[in-house]
């Protein structure tokens, strides 16, 4: 069992199993074209709370088998979640974000997956202003632009 | 800065609404202008139509708007309208489960959504739960059926008019019949057919460095040997589902009948350049193969341009090369006359062909009356049938008119207990077979009344004063005292209400208690609806599992669910039935 | 070396800096990955792609794009033109009113693109510098480290590959590709499209080195194949490859080369040398063009090489190889034989004109053997005739084997040249039947004791070969006629040389022609296997009957029963009256087989019994001599037991033989001198008398004097040929009878047909003669004429 040093962007120093970080296709490319010189892999933009976070993932997930291919639509709809993944993505929003770049910046895509999944969740079944609440997003429409846009959107209304 | 979804690329934001419902997508376009950006991306509605809608009507040609680039289709429209559409389909379903009145218009409504129906009817129809969910699942197959019937029998129609199908759609219409194959689609069968074709093309890549002859034969082998025509040696020739061309191409074993064989040898051979055609040979279709003009069957030029004597070939069988004197050898020994024999040896139309299917569907249907027990198969004995009797009204030529007559009353019998939502298309397709008929008027009598019936709410019978009497209560299930049948009560009356010459053939005065008892009128096992004595009736109470599929299955006709603690059915009869 | 240290990423929202730190990354790995990359600087590189990506500078628009400004670099003002271009294309489709979402990369994907078509310029630029094999090594060298370098870029530029490429992908763009695709598509347009014919000049080349006995680097050849290969990229897949730009730039040229290297060289080769060697010279090129797909060009190609390769090399050259044929037929070339057949047999219908040649031969081959045979004088032994035949048969079988490959067409002119000259040659032209009849006389030789095989497996062995000649007579009838005659004599006569080898020839004939055509010799077979045990029979039944005295002078005899509708026997031509001690033994058989099988009748075939007789009367033999005899010979020599002398008239008196018979028979007696006649010499005729010669001496003890009689042997001949025709009649009519039975009505020519069918395996029918029995069973009722040439079958 190889074992490799990740730096985090704050200058951590984490040692993880080499399977569990090769679910970063980022950190597999990279060792399959540079070889393992034992050097710690720089992981500039992420730190090492979220690291860390991502690693428990990675190792949690060691051994599932590679996700089917990219555009499958039957990946579709379904925004269940599995029971630890759920519990793992109780964080706050704050978190919950930052581990959703560093799946994407890594290219972890099942672990984006959940991320994305918990976020929707987070959406559904809101009105617009309950999500905005929810995301702290501002409402930069015009009162008119805002009335055609609730019209546009009546179909979607029970 | 605190990290927020709105500083989130789009990349991300796009991920995460293909895992959301679009009407989320619709309340997170309405937060910001950002998001209006995000949520109005072309390819993210497209994703939403084809993940939530898998059938599309025809005139949305979906393949073609899902090749092009996805900026020329106002995908978020389309998806739009398809959401209304599933809305109003679920709204009609609805309402057809809640009043036995005006279902006529309503189930007119939905056939006329076209597949944009389909998505939301196969929907319901799998529902496994809920209050009404055996009503839902019966007429959201009903339905669905219904759709495909109308797929189908304007086939047929077109056929009738003289109007070019092509073989394997014609044929595949009877599939449509058969809600068991799962076929909903006539583009499906072409499908696998052409899959069929490209698999044999990459099994022999050299087939065009072969003469006609051995290119004919070496298809035949092929599929032949992946099983794809023919049939297994344990089959009963005469097996229902043999029938089906889509079944036929579908099923593990691929069987079918020397027809079925034939039209499916046929496509792949048009596919390869032959002109191949089936050949009315009696008992038993071949395929004609002719060679192009100008040459031979082994690829040599003819001079003169004089034609080349055509190949028969028996696709069933395989591979061989069936010699034109053992068929004729054939024809002398079953006495066919010289022009006969040229009529059997010549190609067959679409139309005959769909005629003769037909002919054997009912030829298996009649084997099968003779050996219930052997019917094992899935297709549904009730829809092959109906199948069979609407391509041969369709298809039997006007010179006989005797044939129409002849099969009139069992399509009009079928029709009004299983497949009243038909109407529209025994209106559009049978009525004028008849025009000029004395029939003609029958026909249309008894659709105005069936529309009428259907439009006028039911008298309702309520338990009070003399109806206090009757003992039982629609929904319950019982066997029948003397002819041990299974049945479910769906109404009753607190007297026999049949008449005179009805009571007098049954015998009912011979009943220990007469004509002057409660008779109910119930849903037999077998599908046949009956009237029966009180006193023949033994009440049980079963358990859901323990009643045959075939009484489950119908029993959504007039009933919501299964009631566990009552052992009986709950009514769905209540604008009728309002105490039951 | 000092340790790296982490690289300053650049800004993220900062388009100039991030490319020119880019550009440097893309350019070490470009040009100096030999010494490598560390893990600083890859992960820095991926890591200002993803940045640049994901910030969220702008949506693009026109804002964002004043922000860019600044700068008046050529990147900035590229990038302007692509957000105008785009901006352009979307208005139409916005949605109301806004700018739709967009993902960022663009600006990094075109640079990219810009900067391999800059790297590719310099590459075209330097390859002007080389040619021929100095070229290959330079594109080989630089497609490598082109190729090894886009991998890495790849990666780099994953974040890209992932969301904008695939992005404008999805959205049906056409010309965005993954980033190591984008690599090849540059390097076919920037670089191949300049240098690919002088690469291939330099390719064609070398093979032709090769194809002159030089030897090349290979693995140069096989390199170009697969960079050429990578660069078939499907219009419509990106992820899918094809095979066109291989096949249209290497395949094509290479095609073309090596018909015009062939073509020269055949010409030039056929000018200088003879017919075989070129065909030496064509076979090993053949194999050397095989050899050279596998060795460096891609499978593909094969179908194409090969059939150039055997266009130039044997089509265009056929007519002057099949000119050879001949010429080697004469000479029995047959290892030059076999390699025409395997040039030829490899083009199509190259073969055809050679079997008309070769049938024509084994016929010429065969009819000069028979008329050797026939020079040889009259009266030649039908093993001559028959070997003659059978050994051109097997020289040219075996020619057919080894030389071509047996290959069934060649098969059937041999079949058909042979069936030629064995029905028709300069013996059996006169008669063609003579051919069956001569080789059931040389069978009838084989099978009668006395042959000179011995030995059981040779003669097994010959009668194997006896078989191949049947197969080719047509007049199978006329065979059978002969065969059983002869049969029936080795039977009756006992002088088979063993039931085995009888039972084997049958056999082979039933499996050649069918149980009805051996029933009859099956039959014949049979009678005596049943007459020996009825012989035990009969001497129990004498055991039983007889009494001492009876026994005592009773003659010793043995009895063959032979069906009269089997055997090929006729009843004596002569009448007789048996001596009475025959007589009386006849008589005895008979009653004990009447008794056996009441209702038959026994017709007795004298001239077919035979027996001894010791002649107790000579003096000065110590043993008494024995003649063996035929039946007549004994009847008159019995009557000398009663009389020293008698007349001619006494004899045909007491025997009641007719002259024809008699007179040869006292010939032989006179000829041996048992009898002597007075007066002394001249044919034996009525005024004559004979006596015993009582001095008679011979060498031997025993004497046969049962010798067949020539005239006897003549006129039994005609008598098979006489019934061949009616028998054959007899078959026409009944096959007749037989098609009209089943098919009730035909037309006349149809019907000829059919018999055609039916009795060809007997022998070949004339027309004229079917329609003669036609007419003779009209006559007869049995089918009669319709209108319009049909016929009809009377019930």
């Amino acid at each position: 069992m190889s074992t490799i040093t990740l730096t985090s962007s704050d200058g951590v120093d984490i040692a993880v199993e080499r399977a569990v970080a090769e679910r970063s296709v980022l950190i597999k490319n990279m060792l399959e074209d540079l070889g393992d010189s034992g050097e710690a892999i720089p992981i500039p933009n992420v730190n090492e709370a979220v690291l860390k976070k991502v690693i428990e993932w990675c190792d949690h997930h060691k051994n599932d088998p590679p996700s089917a291919s990219d555009d499958d639509d039957n990946r579709r709809k379904t925004t269940d979640i599995d029971e630890w993944d759920q519990k793992f993505m109780q964080v706050d929003q704050e978190m919950l974000f930052e581990v959703i770049l560093a799946a994407n910046y890594l290219d972890i895509k099942a672990l984006l997956d959940v991320g994305c999944k918990t976020v929707a969740n987070m959406i559904k079944g809101k009105s617009p202003e309950e999500i905005r609440k929810t995301f702290n997003i501002q409402n930069d429409f015009t009162p008119e632009e805002e009335d055609q846009i609730r019209r546009e959107n009546e179909w979607a209304e029970e | 800065m605190v990290l927020s979804l709105n500083c989130l690329p789009e990349e991300i934001l796009h991920s995460i609404l293909c895992v959301s419902h679009p009407r989320s997508t619709a309340a997170l376009e309405q937060t910001s202008r950002r998001f209006k950006n995000v949520t109005n991306e072309p390819l993210l509605w497209r994703y939403y139509c084809k993940v939530y809608y898998k059938s599309w009507d025809k005139k949305h040609a979906i393949s073609q708007k899902l090749s092009e680039p996805a900026s020329s289709t106002n995908w978020k429209q389309l998806f739009i309208s398809r959401f209304h559409v599933d809305h109003s389909v679920a709204r009609l379903l609805d309402s057809i489960l809640a009043s036995q009145t005006g279902r006529i218009e309503k189930f007119r409504a939905v056939i006329n959504f076209g597949f944009d129906a389909k998505d939301t009817l196969v929907r319901h129809s799998r529902v496994e739960s809920g209050e009404d969910h055996l009503a839902r699942r019966y007429y959201a197959r009903a339905l669905l059926t219904c759709l495909h019937r109308s797929i189908a029998v304007p086939e047929w129609a077109k056929l009738r008019q003289g109007d070019p199908v092509p073989l394997e759609r014609a044929l595949a219409a009877f599939d449509l019949f058969i809600p068991e194959t799962g076929f909903g689609d006539l583009d499906e069968v072409r499908v696998i057919l052409d899959d069929i074709v490209s698999r044999f093309t990459t099994s022999c890549p050299d087939i065009d460095d072969l003469s006609p002859r051995e290119k004919a034969l070496l298809l035949a082998s092929w599929l032949h040997e992946n099983n794809i025509t023919g049939m297994e040696a344990e089959r009963q020739y005469h097996s229902l589902e043999h029938n089906f061309l889509g079944l036929a191409l579908t099923s593990p074993g691929h069987n079918s009948l020397p027809l079925v064989s034939a039209v499916i040898y046929c496509y792949a051979a048009q596919k390869l350049g032959m002109d191949a055609r089936p050949c009315g040979f009696p008992f038993h279709v071949h395929v004609i193969i002719t060679p192009s003009l100008g040459l031979d069957m082994n690829g040599n030029a003819l001079p003169g341009g004089e034609p080349a004597a055509p190949m028969y070939l028996d696709p069933f069988w395989g591979g061989q090369e069936t010699a034109v004197s053992d068929l004729r050898d054939r024809l002398v020994f079953l006495g066919a006359t010289d022009t006969e024999q040229s009529d059997f040896l010549g190609e067959s139309s679409p139309s005959q062909i769909v005629l003769r299917c037909s002919k054997n569907i009912l030829n298996s249907i009649n084997s099968l009356s003779q050996a219930p027990e052997s019917h094992t198969s899935s297709v549904d004995l009730v829809s092959a049938k109906y199948a069979a009797l609407w391509s041969s009204m369709l298809l039997s030529g006007d010179s006989r008119p005797m044939d129409l007559r002849h099969k009139l009353p069992w399509l009009m019998e079928l029709f009004a207990t299983d497949f009243p939502s038909d109407i529209f298309l025994i209106e559009k397709h049978i009525v004028p077979l008849f025009e000029g008929l004395f029939e003609h008027e029958h026909i249309l009598e008894s659709l105005h009344v069936m529309r009428a019936v259907d439009g006028i709410p039911k008298p309702v019978h309520r338990r009070s004063g003399e109806s206090n009497t009757i003992r039982y209560k629609v929904g319950q299930v019982f066997q029948h005292r003397r002819y041990h049948y299974r049945a479910i009560i769906t109404g009753w009356d607190s007297e026999c209400e049949a008449e005179e010459p009805w009571m007098r053939r049954m015998g009912i005065d011979r009943l220990q208690a007469g004509r002057h008892q409660s008779f109910y009128h119930v849903l037999v096992e077998d599908r046949s609806v009956r009237y029966v004595a009180e006193e023949n009736i033994d009440l049980i109470l079963p358990q859901m599992a323990d009643l045959p599929q075939s009484l489950t299955m119908i029993a959504g006709k007039h009933f919501k669910r299964w009631d566990e603690d009552t052992r009986s059915f709950v009514s769905n009869l209540r604008d009728e039935y309002p105490d039951d | 070396m000092p340790p790296p240290v982490m690289p300053q990423t650049p800004h993220k929202d900062d388009l100039e800096e991030t490319w020119s730190f880019l550009e440097s990354g893309i350019n070490s790995v470009m040009h100096k990955l030999e010494d490598g990359v560390d893990m600083k600087h890859y992960m820095a590189l991926y890591t200002a792609v993803h940045n640049f990506c994901t910030s969220q500078k702008a949506v693009v628009s026109n804002q964002g794009l004043q922000a860019h400004r600044g700068g008046s670099s050529a990147i900035t003002r590229s990038l302007l033109q692509i957000a105008q271009s785009q901006e352009k294309e979307k208005q139409p489709l916005t949605v109301a009113g806004l700018i739709t979402a967009h993902l960022l990369g663009e600006e990094l994907y075109k640079l990219l693109g810009e900067y391999l078509s800059r790297h590719l310029e310099e590459v075209q630029q330097k390859s002007t510098a080389h040619t021929e094999e100095a070229l290959l090594g330079f594109y080989i060298r630089e497609w490598t480290r082109y190729t090894t370098a886009a991998k890495y870029i790849n990666h780099l530029f994953s974040y890209l590959n992932r969301h904008w490429v695939k992005r404008e992908i999805d959205e049906g763009k056409k010309n965005v590709y993954d980033v190591y695709t984008l690599h090849l598509v540059k390097w076919k347009d920037d670089f191949f499209e300049h240098v690919h014919s002088k690469v291939m000049d330099a390719v064609l080349s070398l093979i032709e080195k090769q194809r002159n006995g030089e030897t090349i680097e290979q693995s140069q050849i096989k390199s170009i194949v697969d960079s050429f290969v990578s660069l078939g990229l499907d219009e419509n897949d990106s992820k899918k490859s094809t095979l066109e730009v291989y096949r249209h730039y290497f395949q094509q040229p290479f095609i073309d080369a090596t018909r015009k290297y062939y073509e020269n060289e055949s010409r030039q080769f056929v000018a200088e040398n003879s017919v075989v060697e070129y065909m030496k010279k064509a076979e090993a090129r053949l194999d050397e063009e095989k050899a050279r797909v596998g060795l460096y060009l891609h499978s593909d190609v094969t179908k194409s090489l090969t059939e150039t390769c055997l266009d130039v090399l044997v089509t265009a050259h056929s007519n002057l190889l099949r000119d050879e044929f001949q010429v080697l037929l004469n000479n029995e070339r047959q290892e030059d034989l076999a390699r025409m057949y395997g040039l030829l047999s490899r083009i199509k219908e190259g073969l055809d004109p050679l079997r008309g040649i070769f049938e024509k031969h084994v016929k010429k081959a065969g009819l000069a053997a028979v008329e050797k045979v026939n020079s040889e004088g009259e009266n030649f032994e039908p093993k001559l005739y028959v070997d003659a035949l059978l050994q051109v048969h097997s020289r040219y079988q075996s020619l057919v084997e080894e030389a071509f490959n047996g290959e069934s067409e060649f098969v059937r002119s041999l079949d058909n040249a042979c069936r030629e000259f064995v029905n028709r040659n300069c013996i059996a032209q006169a008669n063609n039947t003579k051919s069956p009849e001569l080789l059931a006389k040389y069978t009838d030789s084989l099978l009668k004791k006395g042959s000179k095989a011995a030995e059981e497996s040779e003669l097994e062995e010959m009668l194997v070969q006896i078989m191949t000649v049947f197969k080719y007579i047509e007049d199978k009838d006329v065979f059978q006629k002969f065969y059983s005659k002869a049969l029936a004599k080795r039977l009756v006569h006992v002088s088979s040389v063993s039931d085995d080898a009888e039972t084997s020839m049958i056999s082979k004939l039933k499996e050649a022609c069918g149980f009805e055509y051996t029933n009859k010799l099956q039959r014949m077979f049979q009678d005596i296997q049943i007459s020996k045990d009825l012989n035990a029979s009969y001497k129990d039944w004498q055991d039983k009957v007889l009494d001492d005295d009876d026994r005592k002078r009773m003659t010793d005899a043995h009895f063959h029963v032979l069906g009269t509708g089997f055997w090929p026997l006729n009843p004596p031509t002569t009448a007789f009256s048996a001596p009475p001690e025959i007589l009386k033994t006849a008589e005895r058989f008979q009653k004990f087989y009447f008794d056996k099988h009441n209702g038959r009748k026994l017709t007795w075939l004298w001239q077919l019994c035979k027996g001894e007789m010791k002649a107790n009367y000579i003096k000065n033999a110590k043993v008494p001599y024995t003649f063996q005899v035929s039946t007549f010979q004994m009847a008159i020599l019995l009557l000398f037991n009663e009389a020293e002398t008698l007349s001619y008239t006494d004899i045909e008196k007491a025997t009641n033989l007719a002259p024809e018979v008699l007179d040869p028979n006292l010939a032989i007696f006179l000829k041996a001198k048992v009898l002597l006649a007075s007066p002394e010499g001249g044919k034996p005729d009525p005024s004559m008398s004979f006596s015993l010669n009582y001095n008679f001496k011979n060498k031997k003890v025993k004497v046969n004097l049962n010798i067949q009689i020539k005239s006897e042997q003549k006129v039994e001949t005609d008598d098979t040929h006489k019934t061949i025709e009616e028998d054959r009649k007899l078959l026409l009519q009944s096959a007749i009878v037989r098609i009209m039975k089943s098919r009730k009505k035909m037309r006349h020519v149809q019907l000829v047909q059919e018999v055609i069918n039916q009795v060809k395996s007997r022998f070949p029918p004339h027309v004229i003669d079917i329609k003669k029995n036609i007419e003779a069973l009209m006559e007869k009722d049995y089918i009669e004429r319709l209108e319009g040439e049909e016929i009809a079958y009377i019930a």
